[in-house]
C-alpha cells in the first residue's frame, strides 16, 4: 500500500468509526425505554390525571418525532448529528452543542497544558533514566513513577482542597466567573492541570523507559556511541526512532487515564468542564446532554487516533509496507 | 494474582515447545466439568435445598466462582504441576527486592481476598468511634469514648484497633482486609472476561492477517476511544447501578490493549521458522494454533492482564468515590470516601485504604513489568 492509500483507509475507518458511535448512541435511545415518558406518566399520576397518561405520552412522542418509524428516525438522527443539530437539554433547554462547547473550553484549559508537560517531561525523563548508568537513581525514578500512578488522584485533589488550599493565599476559593483564560481562572485550574500532568507523566515515563532500554541495545546506538557521538545526540536519534511505538502504545491508555482523571478532577475541584457536565446530566437524567457529552469523548478519541495514524505515516518511512503495525 | 505467573517461562522451558498434547487436552475438560458442577450445585442450592456455603452467595459470586476456577485451571495448576515454568520469574525476583515484595504482596492480596469474608465480620461498635491508630492520639472531644488511655485531653490508640476505627466504630484494619475481597472479585471477573475475548480477537487478527486483521484492529481502535468508564456511566444511567453491571461492562470493553498485544505476538510467532516448518510438513491451522501459537501466548497475556489490573482498581475506586457504584461496605473506594468526610481529624480512615490501594497498584505494576522482562526475550539483560 502506498502512503496515500494508507491515509485514505485510515480516514475512511475514522469516519466509519464516528458513525458507528453515532449509531450506537441512537440504538441506546431507540431500544431502551425513554426516561422522559416514565417521568411524564409519574407526574400525571401523582396529580390525579392518570386517565390522560396515554394521550399525553402520544403528544410527547409526537413532539419529539418518536412516532415515526425507527428507520426514518435513524436517518433523521444521522442527518441531525452531521449538520451539528444535537438537540436541547431537557433540564436547561439550552442547545447541547453549546453546553458541550462551554464544557470543553474549561476542560481543554487545564488538560492541554497538563498533557503537554506530562508527555514531554515523561518521555524525556524516561529516556534519560533508561540511558542512566547509575541504576540507583534509575530505580528511584521508577518507584516514584509507579507511586505517582498508584495514588488515586481524587484523594490527592480532595486532600489538597481540604487541608492545603485554605492556607494558600493565592488559591481562589471558587472558580472565577471571568472564565478559564484569566489570571484568576488559571490559578484555580493550576492544581487540576498539575494532577493531569502527573498522571500523564507517570504513564509516559514507564513506556519511554522500557522503549529506551530496548533501543539502547540496538546496533545503531552502539555504533553511534562507538564513534563518539555525544549522549544527547544519541538520545535524540533514539527519540526519533522510538516516537512511533511510543505514540502507538501509549495513546489508548492515555485516553483511558485522561477520561477518568478529567471526571474525577472536575468532580472534586468543581470545574464546569465536560466531565462535570456529563456527571450532572446523568444525575439529572438529561439524555440529550449525556449523549452529546459521550459522543464528544468518543469523537475526540477517534480524532486523536486518526491524527496519530497520520503522524505515524509521516514519521515512519516503513509504513505503507506493513500497514503500520508496531509494538 | 499468583496465577498470572503462568507460562512466564514458557520460552525457557524445554517442555513448552514440544508440548505433549495431553497437557493441552485436560484443561478444557476440567474447566467444562468444573463449571457444569458449579452450575448444578448452584441450581440445587437455590431451587431444591440450601447448601451450607452456596446458600448466601451474592449475585456477583456466580461470576466470581467460575472466574476463580478458570484461573485455577489455566493459571495456578500448570505452575504447581510444572514448577519449572515459573523458575525464571523466581530467579528474576530473587535478585530484585522490589519485585520479590510485589510478588509476596500480590500473593497475600489473593489469599486475604479469598479468606477475608470467612474470618472477618464487619460489625460496628458505637462504643469505639473514631479511635486513632496505635501510637497516635486524637482529641477526646472528637471521639466520644476512648478505648485506650486518655492523657491531657488526648485519646491514644490501642492494639485493640491497631489502625483506628471509623465514625461508627468499624475497625479500619478489618475494613481494609475485607476491601481486598471486593478488589479481588472485581479484578478476577474482569480479567476472566478479558482473557478469552482478547485472545480470540488477537489470534484471529494476527493469524489470518490481511483484511481480517485490518478490520478487527480498527474495531479495537474505535472501541478503545470509548473507555469502559464512560460506557459504564451510560449503562448505569439506563439500567441502574449494580456491581454486576460494573464487572460486565469493564470486562466486555477493556480487552482492546490486550488483544493488540496478542495480535502482535501472534504475528511474530506466525512468521517464526518452526511455524513455517510445521506448515511445510502439512500441519493444519488448528494444530499450529494449539501446539505452536497458543502455548507461547500465555506469557504475553499474563503480562498484559497484570498490567491492566492497576488501571481497573483505580477506576473502580474513582467510581466509588464519585458515588457511581453500588459498593458494598468494605470496598476500598467506599472507605476512602467515608474517610474524606472527616478528613483532617479522622485522617487514618481514608489514608490507610489509600496506602493499601496504592501499594497493591504498585505491586501489580512492578509485577507486570517484571513478567514482561522475564517473558519477552527481546528485553532480556
Amino acid at each position: 500500500m502506498s502512503r496515500i492509500r494508507t491515509l485514505l483507509s485510515h480516514s475512511i475507518f475514522a469516519v466509519l468509526g464516528v458513525y458507528a458511535v453515532v449509531s450506537l448512541a441512537f440504538a441506546l435511545i431507540a431500544l431502551t425505554p425513554d426516561p422522559g415518558e416514565a417521568f411524564l406518566a409519574h407526574t400525571l399520576a401523582r396529580h390525579g390525571q392518570g386517565d390522560q397518561i396515554e394521550a399525553e405520552i402520544q403528544a410527547y412522542r409526537a413532539a419529539r418525532n418518536l412516532d415515526a418509524p425507527v428507520a426514518v428516525r435513524y436517518v433523521r438522527w444521522l442527518v441531525d448529528i452531521t449538520v451539528l443539530d444535537w438537540g436541547r437539554s431537557l433540564e436547561t433547554g439550552r442547545p447541547v452543542l453549546s453546553m458541550v462547547r462551554d464544557g470543553l473550553t474549561y476542560t481543554f484549559a487545564y488538560v492541554v497544558p497538563g498533557i503537554l508537560v506530562g508527555t514531554i517531561g515523561g518521555i524525556w525523563a524516561g529516556l534519560m533514566s533508561a540511558s542512566e548508568d547509575r541504576t540507583r537513581s534509575r530505580r528511584g525514578l521508577s518507584v516514584l513513577s509507579y507511586v505517582a500512578f498508584g495514588v488515586p488522584s481524587f484523594w490527592v485533589a480532595a486532600v489538597f482542597l481540604i487541608a492545603v488550599a485554605p492556607s494558600l493565599s493565592w488559591f481562589p476559593d471558587r472558580l472565577p466567573a471571568s472564565g478559564p483564560f484569566t489570571p484568576d481562572g488559571a490559578l484555580f485550574l493550576f492544581p487540576a492541570a498539575l494532577l493531569v500532568g502527573v498522571n500523564v507523566f507517570a504513564g509516559q515515563f514507564r513506556y519511554a523507559q522500557s522503549k529506551g532500554r530496548e533501543y539502547l541495545k540496538a546496533d545503531f546506538v552502539r555504533q553511534h556511541r562507538a564513534i563518539g557521538i555525544s549522549r544527547p545526540r544519541v538520545m535524540w536519534y533514539i527519540l526519533r526512532v522510538a516516537a512511533v511505538p511510543l505514540l502507538a502504545v501509549s495513546l489508548a491508555d492515555l485516553i483511558a487515564i485522561l477520561v477518568v482523571t478529567v471526571f474525577v478532577v472536575e468532580f472534586v475541584f468543581n470545574v464546569p468542564g465536560i466531565g462535570l457536565l456529563t456527571y450532572g446530566a446523568i444525575s439529572d437524567r438529561d439524555m440529550p446532554v449525556v449523549l452529546g457529552a459521550t459522543m464528544v469523548v468518543a469523537l475526540t478519541g477517534i480524532g486523536v487516533n486518526f491524527l496519530q495514524e497520520v503522524v505515524n505515516t509521516l514519521l515512519d518511512p516503513r509504513i505503507g509496507d506493513d500497514g503500520g503495525s508496531h509494538d | 494474582m499468583t496465577d498470572t505467573v503462568t507460562g512466564a517461562g514458557a520460552d525457557d522451558d524445554p517442555s513448552a515447545g514440544n508440548d505433549p498434547a495431553s497437557r493441552v487436552a485436560w484443561k478444557p475438560f476440567v474447566l467444562v466439568v468444573g463449571l457444569l458442577g458449579f452450575a448444578a450445585l448452584a441450581w440445587y442450592s437455590s431451587n431444591v435445598d440450601s447448601l451450607p456455603l452456596l446458600g448466601d452467595l451474592r449475585r456477583i459470586d456466580f461470576l466470581f466462582a467460575p472466574s476463580l476456577f478458570l484461573f485455577a485451571v489455566y493459571g495456578v495448576a500448570p505452575v504447581i504441576l510444572e514448577p519449572g515454568r515459573a523458575r525464571p520469574l523466581w530467579n528474576y525476583a530473587s535478585r530484585r527486592p522490589l519485585v520479590a515484595f510485589s510478588l509476596l504482596w500480590v500473593a497475600a492480596f489473593v489469599v486475604v481476598g479469598l479468606l477475608a469474608p470467612v474470618f472477618i465480620d464487619l460489625s460496628f461498635d458505637l462504643d469505639a468511634t473514631n479511635q486513632s491508630p496505635v501510637f497516635t492520639a486524637v482529641s477526646t472531644t472528637f471521639t466520644d469514648d476512648c478505648v485506650g488511655t486518655a492523657v491531657d485531653g488526648r485519646c491514644f490508640g490501642t492494639w485493640e484497633h491497631p489502625l483506628g476505627t471509623t465514625g461508627i466504630g468499624r475497625d479500619v484494619s478489618k475494613l481494609v482486609l475485607y476491601g481486598a475481597r471486593e478488589a479481588l472479585t472485581f479484578a478476577t471477573i474482569v480479567a476472566a472476561l478479558i482473557v478469552p475475548i482478547a485472545t480470540t480477537v488477537g489470534v484471529v487478527a494476527g493469524y489470518r492477517g490481511g483484511w481480517t486483521d485490518e478490520i478487527l484492529m480498527r474495531i479495537v481502535d474505535v472501541q478503545q476511544t470509548l473507555p469502559a468508564f464512560v460506557i459504564y456511566l451510560i449503562a448505569s444511567f439506563l439500567y441502574g447501578e449494580s456491581e454486576f453491571l460494573l464487572v460486565v461492562v469493564f470486562g466486555l470493553t477493556s480487552w482492546g490493549s490486550v488483544a493488540r498485544i496478542v495480535r502482535n505476538e501472534t504475528l511474530h510467532l506466525r512468521a517464526s521458522e518452526y511455524v513455517t516448518a510445521a506448515l511445510v510438513v502439512g500441519a493444519g491451522t488448528p494444530h499450529i494454533l494449539r501446539r505452536h501459537i497458543l502455548p507461547k501466548l500465555s506469557g504475553p497475556i499474563a503480562t498484559a492482564v497484570t498490567r491492566q489490573i492497576p488501571m481497573l482498581l483505580l477506576v473502580e475506586a474513582a467510581l466509588s468515590y464519585m458515588d457511581l457504584t453500588v459498593v458494598t461496605t468494605g470496598s476500598w473506594g467506599r472507605t476512602i470516601r467515608t474517610g474524606l468526610v472527616e478528613f483532617p481529624q479522622a485522617w487514618w480512615v481514608s489514608t490507610v485504604p489509600v496506602v493499601v490501594l496504592c501499594v497493591t497498584i504498585v505491586a501489580f505494576s512492578v509485577l507486570g513489568d517484571a513478567l514482561r522482562e522475564v517473558a519477552d526475550p527481546r528485553l532480556g539483560d
